[in-house]
């Protein structure tokens, strides 16, 4: 009799530490991140260029961890935000730029191998008043959930996410029309 | 027997002569390097012509950076930096697309001569006042190597060029 009771007692506890910890969530008290190795392109102050890690926004900071370094930009500073779609080499860094002086267009063959990535621009405003540019490049998909969640809490952005959706749609649709 | 010269002798002196008075007279023309200790750098206008986002903050973040490198001003502002005002002899680097052309970096790493990506700016060095100091077109590509935001690189180090020749 005892030992049901106490399987019981165990199973109520777990499910109400998994609420607990989806409604911490919910109410924003830890930082959802985007998923996958998101790219630091440029813009950081604290932050070397092409550092990859991880990205989230937090309950008033866009928030980027780079290995021990760490930068926030306060939701507030945020004048625009801006979502984009670009790809970039299977293998890159120095095996691929080496990769370029290999024998019989080894190079080229694998520069053919692209994968695609979002590229998320913010731009804000430092306390002196001074505008930055920070640019991120994310798997593909992630840039219009960070963007969403930014807008959620605060941030300023002068296209809506979906009107910039609808925006690339018509491009891509208007440049294979024109390769056609 | 009166020596004689031989007439190659004659021709690379009478080059060398040449080369050195050119040398002179471009010295003479270049124009004193103007005298600022700070500078501002505006973020680039786009009316007629549409950069991309990430394009016109990356052309902004690296020509801050590559002014900086120069090291011919004390003080490099960013654009909207109030502290800018009380500058006593600031230039205002004002920047206006003249022309963007995206590229593709496949085409380019594949083909070698197709698929490049071009800015064309009209770069201004302005006084506080509005009078121009001195104004170039500065174009920057990426040719061969490099993805399509390399161009916005290349073109800062143009500008960073034209900064440390004139300034």
């Amino acid at each position: 009799m005892a030992q049901p009771l106490r399987r019981t007692g165990l199973v109520s506890i777990l499910i109400l530490a998994g609420l607990a910890a989806l409604a911490s969530r919910a109410l924003g008290q830890e930082p959802a991140p985007a998923s996958g190795v998101v790219h630091h392109v440029l813009g950081l102050p604290d932050i070397k260029r092409n550092a990859h890690g991880k990205l989230s926004v937090g309950a008033g900071a866009l928030e980027f961890v780079a290995g021990t370094s760490k930068a926030a930009v306060p939701i507030a500073a945020i004048q625009d935000v801006f979502t984009g779609e670009d790809s970039k080499r299977m293998v890159g860094g120095a095996a691929g730029t080496i990769s370029m002086f290999a024998p019989y267009g080894g190079g080229r063959f694998l520069s053919l191998f692209r994968k695609k990535v979002d590229v998320l621009t913010v731009e804000y405003r430092d306390p002196a008043g001074g505008l930055h540019g920070v640019i991120f490049s994310l798997p593909p998909g992630q840039a219009v959930l960070v963007k969403k969640q930014l807008v959620a809490k605060g941030a300023h952005a002068s296209i809506p996410v979906e009107e910039e959706v609808e925006q690339r749609k018509a491009a891509k649709k208007k440049k294979g029309e024109k390769k056609q | 027997m009166r020596p004689t010269l031989c007439p190659g002798i004659v021709l690379l002196l009478s080059i060398a002569l040449l080369s050195a008075g050119g040398k002179t007279t471009q010295a003479q023309q270049k124009p004193a390097p103007i005298k600022a200790s700070a500078i501002q750098i505006l973020r680039a206008e786009s009316t007629e012509v549409k950069l991309p986002p990430d394009f016109q903050m990356a052309l902004y973040e690296d020509l801050i950076r590559e002014v900086v490198k120069t090291g011919k001003f004390q003080h490099v502002y960013r654009d909207g930096e109030t502290a800018a005002a009380k500058a006593p002899d600031l230039v205002l680097l004002r920047l206006t697309l003249l022309g963007f052309k995206e590229g593709s970096a496949r085409a380019r790493q594949v083909t070698t001569v197709a698929g490049a990506t071009s800015i064309k700016v009209h770069a201004q060095f302005v006084t506080r006042n509005g009078q121009t100091l001195l104004e170039r077109d500065i174009e920057g590509k990426v040719r061969f190597f490099g993805e399509n935001l390399r161009a916005t690189y290349n073109l800062s180090k143009a500008v960073a060029k034209v900064v440390r020749e004139n300034f």
